[in-house]
């Protein structure tokens, strides 16, 4: 029924999104701009784009904004600073830890284009999506 | 052929130590990656060598240390940084994953190449290597020398170089040339057995390679030539010597070699080299600089032009590429997974396809409006997505399938006859609810009732039975959470009753079905889409979260409705710890008295500690319009906010908190307003330190600076606080998770764990310190038994949305991949 498809496609993209590992720490990543994006934006200065298994996901953490993470591409269709391409699995083993960063480029499951400065800034913002224990 | 020489021996311009130079990049590369100059040359030798006894491509052999070398750096790195990085080199792991390179079968790289190429490499070598000389010397080596990987004693003598160099330079003339003059006895008498058999099949692999084109005698008489020089005496090594290089440069060779996946790739070769470039930096961001320069253009420095340009030509010259290398791992180990979710996208696709087309024929029958028209294509879009939660909607479509078909044929039961029964279970015990029995006999009685009905549906109910039996029913799950999933499901899966209406002989209009259209009209058209990250579920867990924020979402089929003793109930059912049915009474407590605020503060705890902030700030939003100044109310508001990272409501609901209370009023009265927005909270903190230096001994006072502090990620302070509070009060099972959950987020997930565990001693069916056990052993990185504490969690409370997501983050770090589509209603066990 493609009548229905406007709506119902958003929501389909999110029940796949339901689907991914990643999902919960890019959620957890956009709570806690409320708090920290200014200070994230201050460090990082610059749009971040995660492609994590054909999902785009745009950081938006230019300097002296809150900071912004949405799905798809950068809103202001500029390029982004930075682009990461990499696996929902491996995602969610770079922001839990088990992997960092550095290892997961050398091993090419974490693909770079761009800003290599900003790459090496990198983990804060992983640590900011990690699950936060509940009061 | 010196070229060869210089690039496998090391020039002679440079220091003989460790035969490396920056010209020798190649040299230094592999010495770096495997360790040792000298047995850089006995491991090329290997190389090729592992092609000669099977009958050697000897055109290839010159490209294959590199590729090789390559190939193993790739492969090392495939799996871990390997020497060049932080000097670490999991030689096991790089072992499996050429394992697990090797794809095709072994002979293949014997069709490649064939004599006339032979000429035609080295002169391929000459080239790049004249083409190097004329690069001016770096200061430093490339590659610093790397201890050898596999604890082999550090690099062999010098002297031993000349010995091999004399050995490959017999290879390149035509005659055999005489070495230096044997090796000193003392000297020979330091090559370890394992050396000397290293040395004497490497050497003769490589002199098989090399003198391919004169014959295996020929190349063995250089061998042997080579030993004696060496004081090697043949007859008196071992065979074979188990050497873990062997089947790693094997499968390197050959998946080097196989010419098949020939994709260019400069940039594995380039960055192969400017990561080895860094190494001699030794500091990751130099590494990364260098692999940016890489990117973007070599620098001006010396070091790194030399490695590029003979990583590019080189590149250039080789398409053979480990490139498949790290895509094969990595697609072989995505392939089991992606496999089953091919199946079960499959599976699914198949069964929902059915169902839209059943929805739709209903749909055609019945003319509906727009709830129809929407449930049609929700299940289309149910078909599309392969959300391994359709299995769980399906499962429940098959339990409010089944409650229906009891409706059905005991016409005049009631809906509630399941959820009664449900409650009725609930009532006989809080333990070891028997839910297996119970659902598969209603599945048993479904089936039987449901013989006249067609095959498919039996499919469905076997699939029930099966689904139910699957369903990790222990302590943890109760009657009343099925119930309330499968309300939850029918909330959502509309489609089933399409199909049903269809297929049913007696068509019994469930009671609110209109009010569920309703209910569900209102959630998804209620801007559920424009949130991407709430609710994308498609259950009542999705429905709540998919209402607008700070709404009260109702779960749709609640059995209490209409029973005047709901409120009691709820409170009997909340302390015994079977929440989500506590839930559910509470909630029809409230909508049949909206205004009873201490039924919303109920309500809203109970979502608290199923871990599902949202609804809890909901419910307790409404309770505070009843009640005002309830401090419980507002304490709770607070805690929820913390949780939600929301720091300007949580601060004005706790400094509220402050105002109401008859003791602390005036003072907070007196304190007035903060300068600004941004120092509002160390303003609320300070006032609260004032408070409780006047009254040390008020629990809650502790509790709610504790929870401002971790607010402010003071998360000493608020430990702190938090352990005055327990002193005070220790059996607060809540306050024991608060003070978990501060030391988890504080890093401290070891103590957190005692911390949760206390809590749960005191309720052990607190959902809420499971999730965050779970948390914390995933921080802790032991993912696999977080896993565990998720499944507990989601038990308790399977509607927990995020605590699935979790689940799914913890297998994925666990590596459990295959599991993740079970991820609904199994157990990892």
């Amino acid at each position: 029924m493609s009548s229905f498809s406007s709506p119902l496609l958003v929501r389909a993209a999110t029940a796949a999104a339901a689907n991914k590992a990643s999902t919960p720490l890019l959620q957890q990543l956009g709570k806690s701009l409320e708090a920290e994006g200014p200070a994230l934006a201050n460090r990082i200065k610059g749009v971040v784009v995660f492609k994590i298994d054909d999902e785009e996901w745009t950081l938006d953490l230019t300097e002296g904004t809150q900071g912004q993470l949405y799905p798809g591409p950068p809103k202001s269709g500029d390029k982004p600073d930075l682009t990461l391409t990499i696996s929902d699995a491996h995602f969610a083993q770079l922001v839990m830890g088990k992997l960092n960063p550095q290892n997961a480029f050398l091993m090419r499951k974490l693909k770079i284009n761009g800003s290599m400065g900003m790459a090496m800034k990198l983990q804060p913002i992983l640590d900011a999506a990690q699950p936060q224990s509940k009061l | 052929m010196s070229s060869l020489r210089d690039l496998v021996a090391g020039s002679d311009m440079c220091t003989p130590s460790d035969g490396a130079g920056p010209s020798n990049a190649l040299g230094s590369l592999v010495n770096t990656l495997l360790g040792g100059a000298g047995k850089t040359q006995e491991q090329l030798r290997e190389l090729p060598g592992a092609a000669g006894p099977s009958g050697a491509g000897p055109s290839t052999s010159f490209a294959p240390p590199p590729s090789a070398a390559e190939l193993a750096l790739a492969g090392g790195a495939g799996m871990q940084v390997p020497g060049l990085g932080p000097p670490r080199l999991n030689h096991a792991a790089a072992e499996s994953f050429m394992q697990s390179l090797h794809a095709g079968p072994p002979p293949q790289f014997q069709q490649l190449g064939g004599p006339a190429a032979a000429g035609a490499a080295p002169a391929e070598w000459d080239a790049i290597f004249h083409g190097q000389d004329s690069r001016p010397m770096g200061p430093t080596a490339l590659l610093p020398p790397q201890p050898p990987p596999m604890g082999l004693p550090g690099a062999p003598p010098p002297l031993l170089a000349p010995h091999f160099q004399a050995f490959i330079r017999s290879a390149l003339g035509p005659s055999p040339s005489s070495a230096s003059g044997p090796l000193p006895p003392e000297l020979a008498a330091q090559l370890s057995v394992a050396d000397k058999v290293r040395i004497r099949d490497r050497s003769t692999i490589m002199a098989r390679q090399l003198y391919a084109d004169q014959g295996d005698q020929f190349a063995d008489a250089q061998v042997s030539h080579l030993l004696s020089s060496l004081r090697i005496d043949p007859r008196e090594l071992p065979a074979q010597l188990s050497h873990a290089h062997h089947a790693d440069w094997h499968e390197a060779w050959r998946a080097g070699a196989t010419a098949a996946a020939a994709r260019p790739h400069p940039s594995v070769a380039a960055e192969l080299a400017a990561a080895g470039a860094a190494a001699a930096a030794g500091q990751i961001p130099a590494q990364w600089d260098a692999v940016w320069e890489q990117r973007h253009g070599p620098a001006g420095s010396l070091a790194r032009p030399a490695s590029t340009g003979w990583a590019s030509e080189f590149a250039a010259q080789q398409p053979q590429q480990p490139q498949p290398a790290a895509w094969a791992a990595e697609f072989a180990a995505a392939a089991p997974a992606s496999a089953w979710a091919e199946d079960f996208a499959a599976q699914e696709k198949q069964a929902q396809a059915t169902a839209a087309e059943q929805a739709d024929q209903s749909q055609a029958e019945r003319s509906g409006g727009d709830p129809r028209a929407t449930s049609a294509a929700l299940a289309e879009v149910l078909g599309r997505s392969d959300n391994p939660k359709m299995r769980n909607s399906r499962f429940m479509q098959f339990v409010s399938k089944m409650s229906r078909g009891e409706l059905t044929f005991q016409d005049n039961k009631v809906v509630e006859s399941t959820p009664q029964a449900a409650a009725w279970a609930a009532e006989f015990g809080g333990q070891q609810q028997q839910q297996r029995p119970a659902g598969g006999s209603w599945a048993a009685e479904f089936a039987q009732q449901q013989a006249p009905v067609g095959p498919r549906q039996q499919d469905w109910v076997d699939e029930f039975a099966r689904g139910v039996a699957d369903l990790r029913l222990d302590e943890g799950l109760d009657a009343g959470t099925a119930e309330q999933l499968e309300a939850a499901w029918r909330a959502g899966e509309a489609a089933t009753w399409a199909q049903e209406f269809n297929q049913m002989p007696y068509v019994v209009v469930p009671q609110g079905d209109e009010k569920q259209y309703e209910e569900w009209e209102r959630i998804y058209g209620q801007g559920a889409f424009e949130d991407s990250f709430a609710g994308p579920s498609m259950g009542a867990a999705g429905a709540a979260a998919a209402a607008a924020p700070g709404e009260y979402v109702f779960s749709e089929h609640n059995p209490f409705l209409g029973n005047p003793d709901a409120q009691q109930k709820g409170k009997e059912l909340f302390r015994q710890g079977i929440l989500s049915e506590a839930a559910l009474a509470l909630e029809a407590e409230v909508r049949a008295h909206p205004n009873n605020a201490e039924a919303w503060r109920l309500l809203g705890t109970v979502h608290a500690e199923n871990d599902d902030d949202r609804q809890a700030i909901a419910a307790m939003m409404r309770a505070h319009s009843a009640d005002p100044s309830n401090p419980e109310v507002l304490l709770a508001l607070g805690v929820s906010h913390t949780n939600e990272l929301s720091q300007e409501q949580a601060v004005s609901h706790l400094r509220a908190w402050l105002a109401a209370q008859p003791a602390y009023r005036q003072l907070e009265a007196a304190a007035g307003q903060a300068p600004d927005s941004s120092q509002r909270l160390s303003h609320v903190i300070r006032m609260f330190e004032a408070a409780s230096a006047s009254a040390p001994s008020d629990p809650e006072l502790h509790v709610a600076l504790g929870v401002l502090h971790h607010l402010g990620r003071k998360y000493d302070n608020a430990v702190a606080a938090f352990e005055r509070a327990l002193q005070l009060r220790p059996g607060d099972y809540s306050l024991w998770n608060k003070l978990g959950a501060t030391l988890a987020n504080n890093a401290r997930s070891g103590q957190a764990l005692a911390a949760y565990q206390k809590a749960l001693d005191l309720k052990p069916n607190y959902m809420r310190a499971w999730t965050n056990l779970g948390i914390s052993y995933a921080n802790l990185g032991d993912y696999p038994r977080s896993a565990a504490y998720y499944v507990r969690a989601l038990g308790l409370n399977a509607g927990a949305e995020h605590v699935w997501a979790y689940l799914r983050t913890s297998l994925a770090c666990a590596g459990h991949m295959e599991l993740m589509g079970a991820v609904e209603g199994k157990d990892l066990g």
